[in-house]
């Protein structure tokens, strides 16, 4: 039966076209139809960064290379590409066309690597995934054709770890939220590949990928593929930490387990763990009178339409640390079925007195449907994408727009991990309530 | 009012001088915070022969079926208000029991305003409640109407029964923190804000009642109740604020009587 899925809120696995984007100067070839790359840019992209957006080169593939085969343009589009844009690494993505008929585009690039050519090459065919999928399937085609290849060696660094979070782009915060965890790391003493946005060294940083003591997964599920790669590839083992810590505690617990596993010195994590407490609440207890004493509607439920890494680090937070209850939680990555029952696991602990209704739905047109005949006695607040604004305003509800398409908020370094990620959060959720008081 | 055919005129916040203007010709003059309400009260009967209501304003089921009868001798209507209270009690005590079932043996500290402290002690009362003290900003059990009636701390006590560690005192943090830390009740309810912070601060759930409507008449007392539950159920924040906040007070002040303080060589009791 034909079942129609509204307002999806990740794309089609050619949306791994912003993971290269966000590597510093990485481009990526698209040969796909014109307008596929443009769509992705739109749903995901806020700014076109360094070669995204409409400077990404593509074949345009249509009718004649659909009938005739597109290798041969997919071709003349690299080297052109080679001869235009500066770039430091270039990478191959196919749209539904292309794989549909079959061009072989391994057999296209192939000819460039033999040059040793930095170019990497992936079927990413808009019906293979979605984007957190593909997101795993292209950085391990660049680590298996790109890494492999100029890799720095394979001798372990010490206290070196590669980072695996959010996927950048489809979350909005991931350079904000990467920049944190570069951070507190750092602060704990190890020396962090972050691999995408402005803090990572670029291209420098992929090539000591296999020279890490640990890789730090720090996802729901997607990402634990690379980590596994990595593991069979290089023996590099990882941590796994099932979701983005927000605020002090989930930071904290973060931190520890970092520091437990890499078995790096335990009183200087916890010297750090102590001064970074120590700021953030400050600032809770700064504000707490605010939240006990403001008498005029502050939101006293929550929804979250999110996906499952943010979808429980937030709701933790905002039960754990600012006392907003959950109402329902709603999954909307498209979790593969394997790792469900760990993230309801994690929702029936949402706190040591609660747990927290949660369900898996890609149907974000069904969420509202089911949010909006909810009994809204009490003021409500919605973490979710734009697209939630009309429902919230319906239900007299506050909007934390933290999803894709954020549409209405331009997102640069704002960031929602850790500790400083945890005290924005606050000034975002009770900045727009503010905003509605008269 | 509607239905008895009276007309209500909200005064005088929001008043236009013209609505002003007939307040010498009403029926009657109900005030809804002794406080601040019963000087124009007093003033409008002394003057102009306007009844004023005198019980105190309509906090719990006893003192709301006391104020309505009160409006009831006052208008002359006592037949309809007597059909109003009946109908009410069947609406409202069923639920209220409910209610009693759930909060039977909590405890709970206070502190608010005369006025408000006073019906809210009834109220809390009312709820199967154990009221271990309250900290009472002034005293004035009767106002500007110098009538016995009016005095609503009288009508808690007679009611409900005394209230031990009764403490007035003029919004003293230092004091009320100590008590708290002593107390450790399961919910301080606050009328002012400034005070919440030292409940919330002892991993003790806190409650500001902010709109002093929520809480009147017979509906007041079913919304109490569940503003109440909903507080002693969220004990996340105040956990996790008290695991992580400061104390700027020094242990030795904790260790002490919290009146110590009080002049006991003048006029003043402690207990």
């Amino acid at each position: 039966m034909l079942k129609l899925i509204e307002q999806p809120r990740y794309s089609c696995a050619l949306g791994a076209q912003q993971s290269v984007i966000a590597i510093k100067r990485a481009v990526p070839i698209l040969h796909s139809g014109p307008g596929c790359g443009d769509k992705i840019n739109r749903l995901l992209g806020q700014g076109e960064g360094y070669a995204g957006g409409n400077t990404v080169p593509c074949t345009n593939a249509s009718e004649s290379e659909i009938v005739f085969g597109g290798e041969q343009k997919l071709g003349n589009v690299i080297e052109g590409a080679f001869k235009v844009i500066d770039a430091d690494l270039y990478a191959v993505l196919t749209g539904c066309t292309s794989d549909i008929i079959g061009d072989d585009i391994g057999q296209v690039t192939s000819a460039y690597q033999e040059q040793d050519r930095p170019i990497v090459y992936v079927e990413t065919g808009g019906f293979k995934s979605n984007n957190y999928v593909s997101h795993e399937t292209v950085v391990k085609a660049i680590i298996d054709q790109y890494v492999d290849k100029f890799k720095k060696g394979t001798d372990k660094i010490k206290g070196l770890v590669n980072v695996f979070a959010t996927v950048p782009y489809q979350d909005p915060f991931w350079n904000g939220n990467l920049e944190e965890i570069k951070r507190i790391l750092e602060g704990i003493g190890l020396r962090v590949n972050i691999l995408f946005g402005a803090e990572s060294g670029g291209i420098n940083e992929w090539q000591s990928i296999p020279q890490a003591e640990y890789n730090v997964v720090i996802n729901a599920w997607a990402g634990l593929g690379i980590a596994q790669h990595l593991e069979e590839k290089y023996k590099t083992p990882y941590i796994h930490f099932p979701y983005l810590p927000i605020g002090g505690e989930e930071t904290t617990k973060f931190l520890r387990q970092v520091a437990e596993v890499t078995g790096i010195d335990r009183s200087y994590t916890e010297a750090f763990i102590k001064k970074e407490e120590e700021k953030f609440y400050m600032h809770i207890e700064r504000m707490a009178d605010f939240i006990l004493e403001f008498r005029y509607g502050l939101p006293r439920r929550f929804y979250t339409i999110l996906d499952a890494s943010y979808g429980i680090g937030l709701s933790k937070y905002l039960l754990n640390e600012l006392g907003i209850l959950p109402a329902k939680q709603f999954i909307i990555d498209d979790t593969p079925e394997e790792f469900q029952e760990a993230i309801q696991e994690q929702f029936n602990k949402i706190s040591s007195l609660r747990s927290a209704k949660v369900s898996f739905n890609t149907d974000a047109g069904a969420i509202q449907e089911e949010i909006r005949k909810d009994d809204h006695k009490h003021r409500a607040l919605i973490v979710g994408s734009a697209w939630e604004r009309d429902l919230a305003t319906e239900i007299g509800g506050d909007l934390l727009i933290l999803s894709v398409p954020v549409a209405y908020r331009l997102v640069l370094n704002c960031g929602y991990a850790g500790y400083n990620g945890g005290l924005r959060v606050i000034e975002d959720i009770y900045g727009k309530v503010l905003d509605t008081y008269r | 009012m509607n239905p008895l055919g009276y007309e209500v005129d909200y005064i005088v916040p929001f008043s236009t001088v013209a609505q002003l203007e007939h307040i010498s010709e009403a029926a009657a003059t109900i005030q809804i915070c002794s406080t601040l309400g019963t000087y124009i009260g007093a003033a409008l009967e002394q003057v102009y022969g306007v009844p004023e209501i005198k019980s105190p304003p309509a906090y719990g089921i006893a003192g709301t079926d006391r104020w309505m009868r009160e409006i009831g001798r006052v208008l002359n209507r006592q037949g309809e208000i007597e059909e109003v209270i009946a109908k009410e009690h069947e609406r409202v005590l069923p639920k209220l029991e409910e209610y009693r079932n759930k909060l039977q043996g909590k405890t709970a500290y206070l502190t608010a305003g005369a006025a408000h402290g006073h019906a809210l002690i009834a109220l809390l009362q009312e709820l199967g409640m154990t009221v271990q003290g309250a900290a009472i900003f002034h005293h004035d059990p009767i106002y500007d109407n110098g009538d016995v009636v009016s005095d609503a701390l009288a009508h808690a006590v007679n009611t409900y029964g005394d209230v031990p560690n009764y403490n007035v005192c003029n919004k003293q943090a230092y004091e009320l923190v100590n008590i708290l830390n002593k107390v450790r009740p399961d919910i301080m309810i606050a009328r002012h804000g400034g005070m919440t912070m030292w409940g919330a601060k002892l991993g003790i759930p806190t409650l500001l009642i902010g709109d002093e409507q929520l809480s009147f008449g017979y509906q007041g007392v079913l919304n109490y109740a569940e503003r109440i539950l909903e507080s002693l159920d969220n004990k996340e924040f105040v956990i996790n604020l008290a695991k992580h906040s400061t104390m700027p007070y020094t242990k030795w002040w904790l260790e002490q009587d919290p009146f110590s303080f009080l002049r006991s060589d003048l006029d003043v009791k402690t207990y």
